[in-house]
């Protein structure tokens, strides 16, 4: 089975075979990509796409770590895209390389290298094999984890003798600095000027600090001196800090407090029929706080001028999602042309959005301009990985909808199906900031830091991507339900002090939270099976085929009875499909109620299209749906009137070993309904963020009889719901 | 008798420069270049930076480097020395979570081996799901790798002659 396949983005914007493939002359192919391992395990998806189409084995072909010099430029790492993306690119031109080597009689990719032109373009119409992949080969990026090999960024440089440096101008083991931020006592704070000599002058010997307008940093020789010295200025300078909105339980009033809003309808379809008399409205409002990403490991970053020339090079070692608008937004913050700027990325530990590597490396670039020659290593601290790095935005969601039962014409058995019941209208209003300050997109640079110099870069009002991009807040808030008029506000709030970008699944999060816990209450209210509900107000045969296979995995019927008998227990499901465009993915919970939520058991079934690396999908489902668990039960950024106060562990717990569910991940076949051609891959990273939370809450209601629809579903939002 | 300026650690000795770090866990990283043990929190909360000490898993990212003196230090760079005692078991669930593919990111995995080989190390004929969970839990993950880490601590511990114990139930 073989077949075309339409170019994606990132082949269209790199169509070079040479932009891809390197051939080496002992036969092995090296691939290239703009994608960054993120601990997805992203690289051995796209070294399994490549393997297959080269006819390689997989110890055959190797990846390159993103690098701005010699990698496609294929923007971020996000949205659940780079098997689609990348995968498809690299698919496309292993398949023609696959061509080339027939067609030259090659023995080895290494002596293809002498028949081809690296300038050639990439022939799109070459058939790829595209037979269902489904590999299972293990990652072998986790030998060097479980040895605890020197491979992420945090143990570059740090000690010479394992990991030297090498500029971009070939010198090898310069000079390491170690560089702090100095902070001032909030979240948006300017520097009284005044007090900066006399601070300087109390700086113990062997450290260093610098200041442009209201950002301070420190250089020193050892961590040590530098966080010693970062402390001590910390306690002597004076800020006037600006008050933050007072708020409560992670944003709940914000939507009051904002300056400004911009309101738009973002869908309507369909008009509203004229409800008859036995028409029922449902109203509805639900919440989800303000999270942090809580990456394991704080934001690092390794930087070095070549010399004090405005022509000077800059090296950067980064663990962005994007290293060309990273490079993009270092050249707007520095004034410098975006060629003089080599970005290299490094695994750091698992990112799920747009956390704090591109700001670090800002101030990486921006403390060693102070020290050319130097290369300078910030490592942020644990509060600065809460405090400054984007929050995933509070979000309200408020929704509406006019249900018609047809009693009169009803037989019973479709009444039970929920057949003769329509969605008469369907209206979501999504109040929320914008998810994305992402950099690359704007026309000042998108660091927070760069925003405190003197050159007064403007602060960038978080945005919302556009509906052909998957949306911000907007993501999901269309319902996959038939309905006679669907209609979706958005309401962005304008003008808080709160930096929010993205983070994994945007507003589908919140959206799927909502429009499923909605379909449950409708159900419920009806007297309707929520499987039969929502199965009778599908119309795409894959999300009613994902629907029914999970169904029957759990035996739903019969486990939602048997579920009962235990005290406090109680099953639920929830479905999306991720963007609207995505993957298809429901989830049933089984939670045990006691004075808290114990999420139990959860069972995933998803339809990803083409599965390329079946154990690699599962476990990005699997962790999804635990990390969504987190989300939904603990998980609340807090802050006082000066900053954010969930600096540490203790202060934003999130699930720990005692506490995670079972999961079992079922993946649907990739190949189409008639077996014959595949689907395109759909991406797996965020489908379960969404249906998980939901299927939480309804499983609740379904245990205890208690809506909450406050997210986390605490003890507090649990007795608060249940006096409601 | 070591000197105030010599560790051991992985079972061999090592001079360090006292007072030039502000905890073990910066001496162990930056001076020894044993980079395993990794900084996630600074505040003994996330469980990434533990060590053996003593055959105890312990986080080091507040503790003074001069505290070590005196006492077995094991890293996760270890597995080289077969005359430790926590080899055998350490190299049992190295292979356990490669099989089980127990990891996204592998920022936790280094701390959550070093208990896990404590737990193992420690343990006198049966476990139950509840121990390991319980050894396990000072220790965060964000990738949600949890179940395949319990998956894959459960087959080294059989593998290392240990039982498990099941009728436990997880809840």
């Amino acid at each position: 089975m073989s077949q075309l396949m339409t170019p994606s983005v990132s082949l269209k914007t790199n169509p070079l075979l040479g932009q891809w493939l390197r051939f080496e002359s002992n036969g092995t192919v090296t691939v290239f990509t703009g994608k960054a391992e993120l601990g997805q395990g992203i690289l051995h998806a796209l070294k399994l796409i490549a393997a297959h189409e080269l006819e390689l084995p997989v110890s055959k072909v190797q990846t390159e770590a993103a690098n701005t010099k010699h990698s496609p430029d294929e923007g971020m790492t996000s949205g659940s895209l780079s098997v689609q993306d990348s995968g498809l690119a690299i698919r496309q031109a292993c398949a023609n390389a696959a061509k080339l080597l027939k067609a030259n009689a090659c023995l080895s990719y290494a002596e293809l290298l002498t028949h081809i032109d690296p300038l050639l373009p990439i022939d799109v119409t070459v058939p790829t094999k595209s037979t269902a992949l489904n590999r299972i080969d293990a990652r072998d990026d986790l030998e060097a984890l479980v040895r605890g090999e020197p491979i992420f960024l945090h143990d570059l440089g740090i000690n010479v003798d394992l990991t030297p440096i090498k500029n971009n101008w070939g010198q090898s083991n310069i000079n390491l600095l170690h560089g702090r931020m100095v902070r001032g006592p909030g979240l948006r704070c300017t520097l009284q000027v005044d007090g900066w000599l006399e601070a300087l002058v109390a700086l113990q010997e062997g450290a260093q600090a610098f200041r442009d307008g209201s950002l301070v940093g420190v250089l020193a020789g050892t961590e040590e001196l530098a966080e010693k010295a970062a402390s001590k200025l910390q306690r002597l300078l004076k800020w006037d800090v600006e008050s933050l909105p007072v708020c409560r339980e992670g944003g709940i009033d914000l939507f009051e407090l904002a300056p400004a809003m911009d309101s738009q309808v973002f869908h309507e379809t369909g008009q509203a029929m004229e409800a008859g008399k036995d028409a029922k409205v449902y109203e509805a409002v639900y919440f989800r706080p303000a999270l942090h990403h809580g990456s394991m490991g704080p934001s690092v970053a390794l930087a070095v001028w070549e010399s004090d020339q405005a022509s000077s090079g800059l090296k950067v070692w980064s663990h962005t999602q994007g290293i060309f608008p990273l490079r993009k937004d270092l050249a707007l913050a520095f004034g410098v042309d975006a060629q003089q700027i080599e970005v290299q990325h490094m695994r750091g530990a698992g990112c799920y959005g747009h956390n704090g590597a591109d700001d670090v490396a800002y101030d990486a670039a921006w403390l060693a301009k102070h020290v050319p020659g130097q290369c300078v290593r910030v490592q942020w601290a644990r509060e600065e990985e809460m405090q400054q790095s984007p929050l995933a935005p509070a979000m309200r969601v408020k929704l509406q909808a006019t249900v018609q039962a047809n009693t009169e014409t009803t037989k019973f058995d479709s009444r039970q199906d929920g057949l003769d019941i329509e969605l008469l209208t369907w209206q979501h209003d999504v109040w929320s900031q914008g998810h994305s300050t992402r950099p690359g997109r704007a026309a000042t640079p998108a660091f927070k830091d760069s925003w405190q110099t003197e050159k007064n870069f403007p602060v960038l009002e978080p945005i919302n991507v556009a509906a052909a991009a998957g949306a911000g807040a907007e993501r999901n808030a269309v319902p996959p339900y038939i309905s006679s008029h669907v209609k979706v506000n958005a309401h962005r709030l304008l003008g808080l002090s709160f930096r929010t970008s993205a983070m994994r699944g945007l507003g589908a999060h919140a959206n799927v939270f909502a429009c499923e816990s909605f379909m449950d209450e409708i159900a419920h209210d009806q007297g309707l099976d929520p499987v039969a509900f929502r199965l009778s107000k599908l119309e795409d045969l894959r999300a009613i085929a994902v629907i029914k296979t999970l169904s029957d995995q759990v035996n739903w019927l019969e486990r939602r009875q048997s579920v009962l008998q235990k005290e406090g227990w109680g099953l639920g499901i929830a479905y999306a499909r991720y963007k609207s465009k995505g993957a298809y993915c429901a989830v049933v919970a089984e939670v045990e109620v006691t004075h808290q939520v114990n999420v139990r058991s959860l069972w995933v079934v998803a339809d990803i299209g083409e599965i390329i690396h079946a154990d690699g999908a599962i476990s990005q489902l699997e962790g999804g749906a635990i990390q969504s668990t987190s989300w939904a039960l603990k998980e609340q950024a807090h802050w006082d009137a000066e900053n954010i106060t969930s600096t540490h562990w203790d202060a934003y717990p999130i699930l720990r070993f005692s506490e995670v569910p079972e999961v079992m991940v079922h993946l649907m076949p990739g190949n189409s309904q008639n077996g014959e051609t595949l689907n395109p891959p759909l991406g797996a990273g965020e489908a379960t963020q969404g249906p998980t939370s939901a299927a939480i809450a309804n499983a609740v209601f379904h245990a205890v009889g208690v809506r909450v629809r406050q997210m986390p579903l605490s003890p507090d939002n649990l007795a608060k719901a249940a006096l409601a | 008798m070591l000197k105030s300026n010599q560790l051991n650690v992985n079972g061999q000795v090592v001079t360090f420069k006292p007072g030039a770090d502000s905890t073990a866990l910066q001496t162990i990283r930056n001076q020894l270049g044993l980079t395993a043990s990794r900084y996630g929190c600074g505040q003994e909360q996330c469980g990434a930076c533990h060590v053996l000490i003593d055959g105890q898993s312990k986080p080091i990212c507040q503790l003074p480097a001069d505290a070590l003196v005196g006492h077995s230090v094991v890293t996760l760079e270890s597995g080289q020395n077969k005359g430790l005692p926590s080899t055998s078991y350490l190299t049992a669930l190295q292979l356990s979570f490669s099989a089980e593919q127990a990891a996204q990111c592998g920022y936790c995995t280094s701390g959550l081996l070093i208990s896990a080989t404590a737990l193992l190390m420690n343990a006198s004929g049966t476990l139950s799901d509840l121990q390991i969970r319980a050894a396990l839990d000072p220790h965060l993950c964000r990738c949600g790798s949890h179940n395949r880490v319990l998956k894959a601590v459960r087959k080294a511990a059989l593998q290392c002659g240990l039982k498990i114990d099941d009728s436990e139930v997880s809840a």
